[in-house]
């Protein structure tokens, strides 16, 4: 892609990966000017992405829809300015050189809204309502009922899995030291249980314990990767919209 | 959640689930029936040492565990009954160090660490469905609405 060394000309550059206000332009076309090569449903889809907010206080209708990951998206449409997050590696370019832009446009954005972040999803052209991916990847892994059955289910495993194991050994070599037939005394069999259960017990055992300890462990393990993949610095989280601002905001009752 | 990613998660938890019920009721089968010829040896062979005079194979229980309890440490095949009719005596070679002079018997194609396969496979594809149902879940399915 095109990513790294440019921008597709064919396209509009804020929809692209690598957009850099500071180094692309930024700067929207006045009401009334639209560009040449927007089509008309190019120039609707961008208004209503930009769209003010709700006299209510909610965001747009496309507002939160997700975008390029850590990108934040203005709520003026007058200044459609994309600001890259610290960790970005756009953002100390436009820390430095959007300064003066900024400046400039200062007074002209003192009544706009703050910014609002809206992406961090992998996929950025998702526009079904519903939270981005980013709000289900910023939620705490322990609130996902399907990590916590995981862990739960893994950690029980491999108890269980290394108590039937013990319980065949003893089975194995414990009882016969305490019978006494390792050390050559006495049998005892009278009180013993049934020797065919109890052997079949200790087989079941033997063979299913390790097993099940092993895919414990692999499952708590499992998860820690899983965790571990979707983390993000925090810096990004802190920008993310916790959970239950995310699920109020896209509950229906907030967006008829 | 799409509707192609729930299927692919409640087949593959349920190849898993499959598996693991089929494997645990393959090693519960397998364990049966190595005990039960191990029993089978055991009594054959204190029977036939009860009526020859000054002989003593010890407790039958006991025999019986050690039997099992070599065979299935060793991952061998199962106990078997040597008979040496010209020397007139019974000998139950079993596990994998049976004896010098005994054969080892292979009477079954598997041996009891191959037989938790299918539980394993069968826990690798449930924890496997469990990462891709989380991996697809998001707090909407909280509100009540359709994740789908």
């Amino acid at each position: 892609m095109a990513e790294s060394q440019g921008l597709d000309p064919r396209h509009d550059p804020i929809y692209q990966r690598g957009y850099d206000p500071a180094v692309h332009g930024g700067e929207a076309p006045a009401d009334g000017a639209a560009p040449s090569r927007r089509s008309r449903a190019r120039r609707s889809s961008d208004e209503d992405l930009f769209a003010p907010p709700q006299p209510d206080g909610t965001e747009g209708p496309r507002a939160r829809t997700a975008g390029p990951r850590g990108a934040t998206a203005p709520r003026d449409a007058e200044s459609p300015r994309v600001s890259m997050p610290e960790w970005s590696p756009f953002g100390e370019l436009e820390r430095d050189g959007g300064a003066d832009e900024r400046d400039t446009s200062a007074t002209h954005d003192a009544k706009a809204e703050p910014m609002v972040v809206v992406g961090g999803g992998s996929s950025g052209s998702d526009a079904r309502p519903g939270p981005p991916p980013a709000a289900a990847s910023s939620v705490a892994p322990w609130r996902n009922p399907y990590l916590i059955g995981l862990v739960a289910g893994g950690a029980v495993l491999a108890l269980v899995g290394f108590q039937m194991f013990r319980s065949a050994l003893e089975t194995i070599y414990v009882d016969f030291a305490q019978s006494g037939m390792i050390f050559g005394g006495e049998q005892s069999s009278e009180e013993a249980p049934d020797p065919v259960a109890e052997l079949v017990s200790m087989q079941i055992g033997w063979s299913l314990g390790p097993v099940l300890f092993v895919l414990g462990i692999a499952a708590i393990l499992a998860v820690i990767v899983f965790v571990a993949v979707r983390w993000r610095p925090a810096s990004t989280a802190e920008q993310d919209p916790p959970l239950g601002g995310a699920v109020g905001r896209e509950s229906p009752a907030s967006h008829p | 959640m799409t509707r192609v990613r729930r299927l692919v998660v409640v087949v593959i938890a349920a190849i898993g689930v499959i598996l693991i019920l089929g494997g645990a009721a393959l090693v519960v089968a397998d364990a049966q029936s190595r005990t039960a010829a191990a029993q089978q040896v055991v009594d054959e062979l204190v029977d036939y040492y009860a009526t020859q005079d000054g002989y003593e194979v010890g407790n039958r229980e006991t025999l019986l565990r050690s039997i099992v309890a070599d065979s299935i440490a060793n991952d061998g095949p199962l106990p078997d009954l040597a008979t040496e009719p010209n020397r007139n005596f019974l000998g139950a070679t079993y596990g994998a160090f049976g004896g010098v002079f005994s054969y080892i018997p292979l009477e079954r194609p598997w041996a009891a660490r191959l037989i938790v396969a299918p539980v394993a496979v069968g826990g690798v594809l449930l924890a496997t469905a469990l990462l891709v149902a989380a991996a697809g879940w998001s707090p909407r399915q909280r509100v009540g609405g359709d994740p789908a």
